[in-house]
């Protein structure tokens, strides 16, 4: 019986600090939603850049390959990128009506 | 003698002269001529990037990749094509290689050394000549003994496709950068506004664009166009002038008609008609035209070549 | 009665506490996804830093609430006020628990464990390349009757609410300054958003005194209205995404956030005041709540039987198909863990159900009857007059359309709570409130109308990816994005610009996106059933989920599409001879084309499941 209200207050704080952790949490999305159609530009950017870098290597003729290789080895890290927009394909409709802002 | 004078006005250091024509209208023999000629002016030094490696037959000697003098102020060179193109596609496939680093543990290295056999190769190994050439303030004439016309013009036009290229692929990286950098600071990230990527792009545009303010910079480069007053030759010329004007804006400094016969030699084989038809069609060109006469004989070493210089006639 | 808005708050609470612990958690988290903690999720297995990366599961939340909430959560349930207050709710509670957030969960998972690719290819891969298509024609035909739809409601509102109109001509270039701020001053994103809302609320207040009318008092007339906001979704849609859009989008979130708060406030503040709404009026409405129109016929005929046709008022309010897109989207790309889903994917839904009950629905079973309302609140029907509101004329809040329907209620009950707590003057605080409900929808709207343009871009030109083998030239100009961008935008426009005389109030129009909601609301749930109908062959196909438990996806489903079907089909035979031709012509052929590709869409659906069934 003693020990009902520390539980109860060991509770409270929970839930409290979970409230807190929640707030903070919305705070956060309001902020990345910010940028979000600007994330969605840079990542379509990036995958175009790549493409044309990568295009001589794979039959599609865009800048001379010798070019292409002087870069490449810059970008090495964001080539997850093109990995990762290759998986997803034509698989475009869901990414954009996320991150392109607007209420359904 | 007048040749000299044809190239100016000219700047040092170097000054370039830049043979081309068809080959077998003696493109190499013109080199050596202009190289003869030039190094009583000042140090010359003339390089042969053709394929065919005419250059040590004159000497007698190898001259591949090492630089043979050949008499005071001048001296002459070989480019090993092979060997630079070998050189050249092994750098890429190391950075094929580096990029795909399971590929040496399965054993499949060998597939990136296709890229030897990738089209441009040579270009662009020309191209990288070119640009040395222009720094090589040791000599004050460099002469150019280029590969066939066609790979020498598709060499010349390709920083024109880079600068077009790279102009492009700089605006995206530029979007890209800025974009990163606000998204990072809108998030209260560090934004990093210095990229790799963006800057080899950069000094890539600043290398090509320097190479082609040179290569239209008459004062830098002189153009000498050769032929034959035959078909085939005179039509080649004529397509190269025409993409000398017309893509990169430059004129040729001269036409030199080689291999011209005296009237007698010509009647009597029957071609007086067509050479006098040739001559006058070059006249259109308004350019300087130096007849080379026919030695008699193939040239075959440098003391022919020393001989030409007395057959020589220039009409303005 | 003992029902109060305390009551109502409570069961809400209650039902959805109980919904999301014992049918979330126990039954389609443990029995059916059989989520596990353990197992990585595709932002940890595809981590690229961009895309696919963790997000704490409340970022998560937030992220994914303020892409679902919208203005459908809030016209819908306004509509469907002809059945009363309680029957709506019921819907909004019972649908939204049993099939809206079971949808959203499902689309969630089900993506997560497919790579994070959407429920179209999902679709795809379960009932075959057809499924892809009829998704991308039911998603081009959903938002071009958004557009029809927005349009209307946008305009209706400016002119009901020119005030809103006001906010929203300098609402852009706050955004801008704010951006400024940012990007060009360098002030932290902090301070910039503080001085932003402040000016905003400033902006809000302001407003009142500005109201945006034409010179002599007129409001601006309905078709320029239309005709300036077509050419801003079009011009929007054609522009890069840039730094004024972001801005906008940002604040508009904060504007949720504050717009859902205030909705929780009255029911705490006054517990104990009477409902003067009924809580059913009939099971079967009339026509009108269906859109039907011309003669009296329809529009006085007792059509609209409250099942199956209430699908075609509260759409988002209980179910909507673009949270499928919006969850097997980015959500499912940056799930951190399989058990945070329930409260993003579920939790989300069961939040905008409550945003339905109670910012919408709620009050307006307060303030239903005026002259009922102003007694329990201790107000005189003068008061009310001077706040705009006639009782006379005006006896009750089905007497008026929708939208005026939510930013009356809701400025009312919000006045009420206030005028309580500071003693300040109810009508001004009204008019406040009302042009911030008014302002609020029309801000979401304004999103989603560039949006929604863009999107159906790029629906369209999918769509038509077969012709490019066998007609480049066609393909061509088909997909030239002019021609993509064009006809969704005139489409809509076409569709919201005609004033429409009300059958039943020969004096009056009817806004047009009364007609136009039913075929919108409609499509929108005809997504959802090939996406809830995907997830019900995922769970029995792939999670070979068998027996009692996978009944309990399957009967969802199919009783969804059951009953979107037969209301359409209701809607297209008793509704839809009554329209004037031009909607005739317009949303009558869009919905044929969706009920045909819906047949066709269940028969893949049997197949794929005999098949599955052999396995």
């Amino acid at each position: 019986m003693v020990l009902l209200p520390r539980v109860l207050a060991g509770r409270l704080k929970g839930f409290l600090r979970e409230l807190a952790l929640f707030l903070k949490g919305l705070n956060q999305a309001i902020l990345e939603k910010s940028v979000e159609a600007l994330e969605a530009e840079y990542v379509e950017l990036e995958y175009v850049f790549l493409t044309i870098l990568f295009g001589s290597f794979i039959g599609v003729k865009t800048i001379p390959l010798f070019a292409s290789l002087e870069i490449l080895e810059a970008v090495r890290d964001e080539v997850l990128i093109l990995e990762s927009r290759g998986y997803r394909g034509e698989d475009v409709l869901a990414d954009l009506v996320s991150s392109l802002g607007g209420e359904w | 003698m007048g040749l000299t004078e044809l190239l100016s006005p000219y700047t040092c250091c170097p000054h370039l002269v830049v043979v081309i024509g068809k080959g077998g209208v003696g493109k190499t023999t013109v080199s050596l001529l202009m190289g003869h000629v030039l190094s009583s002016v000042g140090k010359t030094l003339v390089v042969s990037l053709d394929p065919a490696k005419h250059l040590a037959k004159y000497v007698g000697e190898e001259v591949l990749n090492r630089e043979k003098v050949l008499g005071e102020n001048l001296v002459i060179r070989q480019l090993d094509v092979e060997r630079e193109v070998s050189k050249q596609a092994s750098q890429y496939s190391d950075t094929l290689r580096y990029l795909m680093p399971s590929l040496s543990v399965l054993n499949l290295d060998d597939v990136v050394d296709v890229v030897k056999f990738m089209p441009g190769v040579e270009e662009e190994v020309f191209l990288r000549v070119l640009m040395d050439v222009y720094c090589n303030s040791n000599y004050e004439f460099i002469v150019i003994d280029t590969p066939p016309t066609g790979v020498t013009l598709r060499t010349l036009y390709l920083p024109v496709l880079y600068e077009a290229w790279i102009e492009k692929l700089i605006k995206i990286r530029e979007r890209i950068v800025s974009l990163r950098y606000v998204i990072a600071k809108t998030l209260g990230r560090e934004g990093e506004v210095r990229d790799k990527a963006l800057s080899i792009l950069l000094g890539m545009k600043e290398r090509y664009t320097e190479l082609m303010s040179r290569l239209r910079d008459s004062s830098r480069t002189s153009y000498i166009v050769v032929a034959t007053p035959e078909p085939l030759p005179v039509y080649e010329l004529e397509e190269s002038i025409g993409f000398l004007r017309r893509k990169l804006g430059v004129s040729p400094k001269a036409i030199v008609l080689n291999k011209v016969l005296s009237p007698e030699q010509a009647r009597s084989m029957g071609v007086e008609e067509q050479q006098e038809f040739f001559i006058s069609k070059l006249k259109s060109f308004k350019t300087p035209i130096v007849l080379l006469g026919y030695l008699g004989r193939p040239t075959e070493s440098f003391n022919d070549v020393k001989d030409l210089e007395g057959l020589v006639r220039v009409l303005k | 009665m003992f029902v109060y808005p305390i009551i109502i708050l409570l069961v809400v609470l209650a039902i959805y506490a109980i919904a999301y612990i014992l049918y979330g958690r126990k039954i389609l988290e443990q029995r059916v996804v059989r989520a596990d903690a353990s197992r990585p999720t595709p932002a940890i297995t595809k981590f690229d830093g961009v895309d696919y990366v963790p997000a704490n599961k409340y970022v998560l939340y937030g992220h994914h609430f303020a892409s679902i909430a919208g203005a459908g959560p809030i016209a819908g349930p306004a509509l469907a006020l002809n059945w009363g207050w309680g029957l709506p709710l019921v819907w909004v509670l019972f649908g939204n628990i049993f099939i809206g957030a079971v949808h959203d969960y499902l689309a969630i998972m089900s993506s997560v464990r497919h790579g994070g690719l959407s429920v179209m290819t999902i679709s795809e891969s379960t009932m075959g390349r057809k499924a892809r298509y009829i998704f991308l024609a039911y998603a081009w035909v959903a938002l071009v009757l958004i557009l029809a739809a927005f349009l209307s409601i946008c305009s209706s509102t400016f002119i009901s609410t020119p005030s809103a109109a006001t906010v929203a001509v300098f609402y852009m270039p706050l955004a801008l300054f704010f951006g400024l701020m940012v990007y060009r001053v360098g002030l932290s994103v902090k301070k910039a958003t503080i001085i932003a809302l402040i000016l905003e609320v400033i902006l809000i207040y302001a407003a009142y005194y500005l109201p945006l009318i034409l010179p002599g008092q007129d409001p601006v007339p309905y078709q320029t209205w239309i005709l300036i906001l077509s050419v801003y979704s079009f011009l929007a849609a054609s522009l890069p995404v840039w730094y004024l859009l972001q801005p906008r989008d940002y604040l508009n979130a904060y504007l949720l956030w504050a717009f859902v708060a205030l909705a929780v406030i009255p029911p705490l503040v006054i517990p104990i005041i009477g409902l003067t709404g009924p809580w059913i009026t009939s099971f079967v409405a009339k026509g009108v709540t269906i859109g039907a129109v011309s003669g009296t016929s329809a529009a006085n005929a007792d059509i609209a039987w409250f099942w199956p046709t209430v699908p075609l008022t509260i759409a988002c309010g209980a179910l909507s198909g673009f949270h499928s897109l919006v969850g097997s989207g980015t959500t499912s790309k940056q799930l951190a863990n399989e058990l945070d889903a329930l409260l993003v994917g579920y939790g989300g839904m069961l939040t905008e159900g409550a945003v339905s009950s109670l910012a919408v629905i709620l009050p307006a079973a307060i303030v239903w009857d005026f002259s009922a309302f102003a007694a329990n609140a201790g107000l005189t029907t003068d008061v009310l007059l001077k706040a705009g509101i006639n009782v006379t004329k005006t006896p009750v809040i089905t007497s008026l359309g929708a939208v005026p329907r939510f930013t009356t209620s809701y400025g009312l009950v919000q006045a009420l709570v206030w005028s309580r707590l500071t003693g300040g003057d109810f009508v001004a605080i009204y008019k406040g409130f009302s042009t911030f409900a008014a302002w609020a929808l029309t801000a979401f709207i304004l999103t989603t109308l560039d949006t929604a343009n863009r999107l159906a871009r790029f629906a369209w030109v999918e769509l038509f990816d077969w012709v490019r083998g066998r007609s480049p030239g066609v393909y061509r100009v088909i997909t030239n994005r002019w021609v993509a961008s064009l006809i969704p935008i005139a489409i809509g426009a076409i569709m919201a610009a005609p004033k429409i005389p009300d059958p039943l109030k020969p004096t009056e129009t009817i806004p047009a996106y009364q007609v136009i909601w039913p075929a919108f609301a409609g499509t929108n749930q005809l997504l959802a059933a090939i996406a809830l109908l995907t997830e019900a062959l995922w769970v029995y196909a792939l999670l070979k989920v068998r027996g009692g438990v996978s009944y309990l996806i399957m009967i969802p489903a199919a009783f969804l599409w059951l009953t979107v079907t037969a209301a359409l089909f209701i809607w297209m035979i008793y509704v839809v001879p009554s329209l004037p031709l031009l909607y005739i012509v317009t949303t009558g052929v869009l919905v044929a084309i969706s009920l045909i590709l819906d047949i066709a869409l269940i028969a893949l659906f049997a197949v794929s499941l005999r098949r599955a069934s052999k396995l």
